[in-house]
């Protein structure tokens, strides 16, 4: 067993009891545990909280994973790891997720072997950061949080460069109009203004993910919450103030005030991955309407007695909110008939396959 | 004017008190009529656009309540807005063609 002092290092960096639980019988043929801090390009970076180490995947975890029984680790996983040489280890087991971001890019609707992709675990709660001149889109968010609320992650708001428009504070009451549950932090990562508040509300040994287009301010407000310079950055482009995809990697910092934030590279698209009953569960006061519907299977778009028209006629819900709600809808059915496809495409090649074995190759 | 919700006209720059006869909230000028994005629900300022919205009808609902539409010049959106008690008569009866040629 870990004695206390080397169960508090990894505890600095998230390890919770669930992670002790699943590493138990890892521990007992002589694995550590190391959290996956850094990743891209193929490679992994654990840490343990007093050692770096370059992880690979052992043969058996390839194996594994190539027969599909085994996940692939990720930024925040917690592994069971052998280590060899001086900088080195073999990744033999992921441990217990506690939670799991799914992410896959708009526009991949046209290919059948497309995936959702776990891109991060161990989250406890995300940060949507906003460039608040040039990034500033509540539909935007609203996408972010529907993916967030099906993978069962808090978010939170954090609206950058705000010293770059006049009346800042009127954009966290507009949001908060349309998303009265979300908290929203306005900073200014260069002079340090809103930084104190969104520091405080971090706490301690929780996991805090960034998420965002490119340009929006994301690793400018690592370096500041960190008081030092630990990743990249470039200005944006003055053309159109997108950004230049500076961060390239997935990466673990720990924060002074002992919160841990995973920087992230800018999102080109988000696509949506979940159900449509993921969708509309994510849109509380829609869902509450349509409750009311004359029809059980109401579609919203013109049916008698619909309680969400109604509202939308009456001004109650606001109709870009509407419009987005339709929108994601949509993506998320066309994402279910993409898997549903997949489904039956595997299914028919696996009877085939069965069909091939038992009756030989020469006859049909 | 010593309200900070008093204001003054964007379109016509006649000051407005905050107090308005018939409706909770001041929405808009009672002489030209012309009122200003600024609220997503009655009331709570939180609307980006702040375009300058222009009166485009009168309707009476239902119940005899008089309402005025106003549509951003900005953005297009419309709204409705409770007539309030001093809203000048001469500016109502415009946009009601018929009355108004009654009226002049």
């Amino acid at each position: 067993m870990y004695n206390h002092q080397e169960e508090t290092l990894l505890q600095t960096y998230g390890w919770q009891q669930c992670h002790a639980q699943s590493f138990i019988p890892y521990q007992e043929q002589g694995y550590q545990a190391y959290r996956i801090v850094r990743e891209g390009k193929g490679l992994y970076w654990g840490f343990d909280g007093e050692k770096e180490l370059l992880l690979r995947r052992s043969g058996s975890f390839q194996n594994r994973e190539d027969l599909g029984v085994q996940n692939p680790p990720v930024i925040g996983d917690w592994c069971a790891v052998l280590p060899y040489g001086e900088e080195q280890g073999l990744i033999e087991g992921v441990l217990e997720r506690t939670s799991a971001f799914h992410k896959s890019s708009a526009g991949d609707r046209e290919r059948v072997d497309v995936s959702s992709s776990v891109v991060a675990a161990n989250i406890d709660k995300a940060a949507i950061v906003q460039d608040i001149r040039n990034d500033f889109n509540l539909r935007k968010t609203e996408r972010f949080l529907s993916l967030l609320h099906a993978d069962g992650i808090p978010a939170i708001l954090i609206l950058t460069k705000c010293d770059l428009v006049e009346e800042a504070e009127l954009y966290p009451r507009r949001v908060q109009a349309r998303f009265s549950d979300l908290p929203v932090f306005l900073v200014d990562s260069l002079s340090g203004k809103g930084l104190e508040e969104l520091a405080a509300s971090l706490a301690e040994r929780s996991t805090l993910m960034v998420l965002g287009s490119s340009g929006a301010g994301k690793s400018t407000l690592l370096n500041s919450l960190c008081g030092k310079r630990v990743a990249k950055t470039q200005e944006v482009r003055s053309s159109d103030g997108r950004g230049r995809h500076t961060t390239t990697s997935r990466q673990l910092h720990l924060l002074p005030n002992g919160a841990l934030l995973l920087d992230t590279p800018g999102l080109r698209s988000v696509g949506m991955n979940t159900s449509s009953s993921e969708v509309e569960d994510s849109f509380e006061d829609i869902a509450l309407l349509a409750s009311q519907c004359r029809f059980a299977d109401c579609t919203h778009t013109g049916e008698p007695g619909c309680a969400v028209q109604q509202a939308l006629l009456g001004g109650e819900l606001e109709q870009d909110r509407y419009l987005n709600y339709l929108k994601l809808r949509s993506e998320a059915q066309s994402w279910e008939e993409v898997l549903n496809m997949r489904k039956q495409k595997d299914k028919h090649l696996g009877k085939l396959l069965y069909h091939y074995r038992r009756e030989g190759l020469h006859e049909r | 004017m010593n309200d900070r919700n008093d204001f003054i006209c964007l379109h016509c720059g006649a000051p407005v008190s905050s107090e308005a006869c018939g409706t909770r909230h001041r929405n808009h000028c009672p002489h030209c009529l012309h009122s200003r994005h600024v609220d997503m629900h009655s009331g709570d300022r939180a609307c980006l656009c702040r375009g300058v919205m222009e009166p485009i009808a009168l309707y009476q609902k239902a119940d005899g309540e008089l309402m005025l539409l106003h549509r951003c010049t900005v953005c297009g959106m419309i709204k409705a807005n409770r007539v309030a008690g001093d809203d000048d008569p001469e500016a109502l009866c415009k946009l009601v063609p018929e009355v108004g040629q009654i009226c002049s």
